[in-house]
């Protein structure tokens, strides 16, 4: 029986052997790995699946996901960052994986230096939404009531140390008010907490608030960025306000390859998503759900990737300073 | 009214041919699954659960419910068969349809133990689709103080409805300290990772739910005799049953009654609704009131056709109730509710009021498919297959146990990619294993993963919007009422268990008796 | 007669390690922070209020597991210990094991196929129709890659990747 057994064994290592002979001809040869950093489901996979399946008619081969969820979006990264990089392994970072990873330092050799960033894709910047029958539809009303009544007015942020909570302070520390600032896990929640009342103001992005904004039963109060969102034409931007720069904010999501990737695979993976996020088809899509595509590589990129990173790490050494976070 | 529209809406959807193979699929392993002792339509969803991940919603809710009620349902064949419930609600099914089928009536019983699934069944999703519009109504109503009384009702009432409590404490402690590993919900620290990275991720959803439904069950089923099992299922296929005798007459429901249907309907239904109380406790107190209201009481316990009627009908109305709290407040009202519960999740849907109002179009084809599966497909499955019913529990358990064996531990892998998972996956069904042969309950296991930490944000959130007093649980109007809900609870279950305890360890001599 | 002590038994012992697991839980959830920090709850209280709910439970349910054991000494009915118990519990672990630490290096050609052919075997009474039993392993493990891999697109590893 065990002759059986050991030709069995042979039998399949002989068989896998053969199909382990074709040679790497021209990238790509094979199918594609695209780690992406959050769980199935949310805003961030479907981002990527769908610019993904756009960019696959360019390249000529297909992309399959792995969806690797956790700590501030860093799991994801992280494991990218040990894959071979040899064209076949691409992931996502998004505003968790490339400020907050690296700074609080959860994972131990978590490090952006091994990854080579090669595309922008979206982004989506942050507002403040009200609920229909709230008294402050405008910025400088909300700051004045929490001005007038400080530790009163209730601000929906996700998080402790999260992107939005970052953003309250700022105002905070900026316009000298206090918020109370309570802490939801995600956008969802937030709706509710908008919904029935619970808190006066909440912060994310216009997109996580879609179906409320246009129900009416939500108005945003202002959008922080310069040009105003397609989706929503009648929220007046930070810029328009003149409210200061520095409240710039917004969750965006890029493209890497672990470092060393040969530079012409770089090359025409960021040509491949290129097409694809300037394509109508990804342009339409991206209205419904309330993000702007933004494509931006080479040099450009890397400006816009370390003034955020700049930016954001300033700002959170200064709430860490200060014992807040 | 505009949702039940929806749903009517829904129906389109269910009446797709894609959908009707989906659902048919589904139905088919839970017949499957319900029938076999120690497989369950619970692990059915469970090992379905991975799979789910790249095919469209709507078709893996759809499965699911056919999963669920054809579970429940078959539990009744090899219980009337072989005196062996194939799932634990299909106890009292035992008690009554054994003697039966040595009197040679078993296709009879079969016939009546699926005509009561269909019509509880029917009757619970119909309940089902009128009530929960309403549900939802009051359940948007609900601010984050008024959720976590909700949730800490849940957890009280799921420990209080098991016969031990301190082992439904032990158990449910274990599942909520699963889910606090990894990353704080609300601030980003992570916690008890023990240094180890791989842990930062927490453990998934998937990993647990594998780890403590199917892998340790596989352990357990590994010390069965097959020799023995063969002697038991051959001695049942020995009977040679014809199509015709499994569709009861008219005259024989009449004599059983239109108010014992509808009675142990309602009845599986609002135990549905409870949380953690589900299918066994839904058609164990349905057959005790039959008993207390039936006109010959003393042919209880020795093939009454009213008593096996009565716990089929609840425990499948059941379905409908126990689907109620899932889909409006994200509270399961039993382990396979749950565990669908964990699908919804997978998708990043967050149960809730929320998913109701915006995703109708998705949720309206599961409730119609939980309506067809026991109104159509259930009469249909007894025409087609009735007479082979007799021989499911012939399968090779080999490999049947060996295939389960093998998707249980990739599934794992499918969902998280991690050979850490699966490992522990692995040490989780170890422990769990232990844990169920000192019967310490797992449904209060998981529930507590999937709501603790629900618990625990909802806690947390309270108290910010208070500035930290706790007197925001009373002085909320939602909440309060949940608070004195719990209160009332934990007072009355506990009495009407104990009469049913004593009625329960009566059958069970019985069915001990006779094997 | 030789028996396993009355005492180490699992209705002691899971009481017992469910107790230590969850003083390590607290000890481990005290050290990130003090349970309410400026007034507010932070990520340890959760865990506290865990340990305080379970550890009467599991004291109770120790006690209770220690008079059992001491109730059956007194009755001198040790012999009802020594039911020969089963290792393919054991061995099903084992199987499991050496699955999830060899999968991510032979991957699942070489492996699943194996695996089933194990698994059947230690399921079986005794060691017979091997054959059967690989070409069931065979069957299984293509039936699996299929459902998977072609209709549920999961990449699983394999050893020429």
């Amino acid at each position: 029986m065990k002759k059986v057994l050991v030709l069995l064994a042979c039998l399949i290592l002989a068989s896998t052997t053969l199909f382990a002979q074709g040679a790497p001809e021209e990238y790509p040869s094979k199918d594609i790995e695209f780690v992406i950093s959050s769980g199935a489901g949310g805003g961030t996979d479907a981002i990527s699946r769908k610019v993904s399946m756009l960019a696959e008619k360019e390249l000529g081969t297909s992309i399959y996901f792995v969806n690797k969820p956790g700590a501030d979006d860093a799991v994801g990264p992280n494991s990218l960052m040990g894959a071979k990089p040899n064209g076949y392994f691409i992931g996502n970072l998004n505003y968790g994986s490339i400020i907050n990873a690296p700074f609080t330092g959860l994972i131990k050799g978590y490090d952006l230096a091994k990854l080579e960033i090669f595309a922008l894709i979206t982004q989506e910047p942050d507002a403040i939404m009200v609920g229909k029958n709230s008294p402050y539809k405008t910025f400088d009303a909300l700051i004045a009531a929490a001005k007038a009544n400080p530790g009163k007015i209730r601000v929906a942020d996700q998080g402790i140390g999260s992107r939005v909570n970052l953003l309250a302070l700022k105002i905070q520390e900026l316009y000298g008010v206090q918020f109370n600032m309570i802490s939801y896990k995600s956008s969802a929640p937030q709706r509710e907490a908008i919904l029935n009342g619970e808190v006066d103001a909440a912060i994310t992005s216009l997109g996580d608030f879609a179906p409320l904004l246009s129900s009416g039963d939500a108005v945003g109060v202002v959008e922080f960025s310069t040009k105003r969102n397609a989706g929503y034409p009648e929220v007046p931007t930070s810029q328009e306000l003149g409210l200061s720069d520095t409240l710039l904010s917004g969750s965006f999501l890029t493209l890497a390859v672990p470092a060393g990737t040969p530079a012409p695979i770089v090359e025409k993976l960021a040509a491949a998503y290129g097409v694809a996020t300037n394509s109508k088809e990804f342009t339409d899509w991206t209205a419904t759900v309330g993000v702007t595509p933004d494509f931006r590589s080479g040099a450009e990129l890397k400006t816009f990737i370390d003034t955020k990173i700049e930016g954001e790490t300033k700002a959170l050494q200064a709430l860490k300073d200060a014992g807040i976070i | 009214m505009d949702q039940i529209l929806q749903i009517l809406a829904g129906t389109s959807v269910v009446f797709q041919p894609l959908s009707l193979l989906y659902l048919s699929v589904g139905f088919f392993i839970g017949i499957i699954f319900g029938a076999l002792p120690g497989l369950t339509s619970m692990l059915a969803i469970v090992l379905l659960l991975p799979m789910t991940y790249t095919m469209p919603m709507t078709y893996a809710l759809i499965m699911c419910m056919g999963v669920y009620m054809a579970g429940i349902y078959s539990g009744s064949i090899t219980a009337i068969t072989i005196n062996i419930p194939g799932a634990p609600s299909a106890l009292m099914t035992c008690v009554e349809g054994y003697p039966l089928m040595q009197r040679g009536l078993g296709a009879k019983a079969i016939g009546h133990a699926t005509i009561g699934s269909a019509i509880g069944g029917t009757i619970g999703a119909l309940l089902l689709i009128f009530v929960s519009p309403l549900a939802i109504k009051l359940a948007l109503q609900i601010r984050t103080p008024g959720k976590f009384s909700l949730i800490l009702f849940a957890l009280i009432i799921i420990v209080v409805v098991e016969k031990n409590k301190t082992k439904a404490i032990i158990s449910m402690a274990f599942g909520i300290m699963l889910s606090t590993v990894g990353m704080d919900p609300l601030k980003s620290v992570s916690r008890f990772t023990f240094g180890n990275p791989n842990l930062i991720e927490g453990i998934d959803l998937t990993t647990l739910i594998i780890g403590a439904f199917a892998i340790s069950e596989l352990f357990d089923q590994s010390t069965v005799n097959n020799a023995e099992y063969q002697k038991k299922t051959n001695a049942a296929s020995a009977y040679k049953f014809k199509r015709r005798d499994f569709f009861p007459s008219l005259a024989e429901m009449k004599e059983i009654g239109a108010m014992t249907y509808l009675k142990s309907s309602l009845t599986g239904y609002v135990i549905g609704i409870l949380p953690g109380a589900g299918a066994s406790m839904a058609a164990f107190v349905a057959y005790v009131e039959a008993k207390r209201t039936s006109k010959h009481p003393e042919r209880f316990g020795d093939g009454a056709m009213d008593g096996l009627v009565a716990a089929e009908t609840a425990n499948n109305a059941m379905c409908g109730g126990a689907l109620v709290p899932m889909l409006s407040l994200g509270i399961p009202g039993d382990g396979t509710t749950a565990i669908i519960l964990g699908v919804l999740m997978v998708y990043g849907v967050v149960p809730g009021p929320d998913l109701l109002v915006k995703q109708m179009h998705v949720m309206a084809p599961m409730y119609m498919a939980l309506l067809v599966a026991a109104a159509v497909l259930m009469p249909l499955s007894l025409f087609l297959f009735g007479p082979y019913y007799l021989k499911i529990v012939k399968i090779n358990r080999l490999v049947l146990y060996s295939s389960i064996g093998l998707i249980a531990i990739l599934g794992v892998y499918a969902a998280t990619y991690s050979a850490f998972q699966m490992a522990i996956a692995l040490v989780i069904g170890v422990i769990m294993y232990f844990f169920k042969k000192q019967k310490y309950p797992n449904v209060p296991f998981i529930l507590a993963v999937i709501l603790g930490p629900l618990c625990e944000e909802y806690l947390r959130t309270s108290l910010t919007l208070s500035n930290g007093n706790p007197l925001v649980f009373i002085t909320n109007f939602d909440s309060l009422f949940f608070l004195l809900l719990t209160v009332a609870f934990a007072i009355l279950l506990p009495r009407a268990n104990r009469r049913a305890e004593l009625l329960e360890t009566e059958a069970n001599c019985k069915t001990k008796g006779t094997v | 007669m030789k028996t396993t002590n009355p005492y180490l038994q699992s209705r002691v012992i899971i009481p017992a390690c469910m107790q230590i697991a969850l003083i390590i839980y607290v000890i481990s959830a005290l050290q990130m922070a003090p349970p309410i920090v400026k007034g507010m709850l932070s990520e340890s209280s959760f865990p506290v209020m865990i340990f305080l709910i379970a550890t009467p439970a599991a004291i109770k349910q120790l006690l209770d597991g220690l008079k059992a054991s001491k109730k059956e000494l007194a009755e001198a009915k040790a012999e009802t210990v020594t039911k020969k118990k089963s290792i393919k519990p054991v061995l099903t672990v084992v199987i499991m094991a050496a699955f999830i630490l060899l999968f991510p290096i032979l991957g699942f050609a070489v492996l699943a196929p194996l695996y089933v052919f194990f698994f059947m075997l230690v399921y079986d009474d005794k060691p017979q129709y091997i054959l059967k039993k690989i070409i069931y392993a065979l069957l299984i493990s293509a039936v699996v890659y299929v459902l998977y891999v072609i209709v549920f697109d999961i990449r699983f590893p394999q050893i020429w990747r």
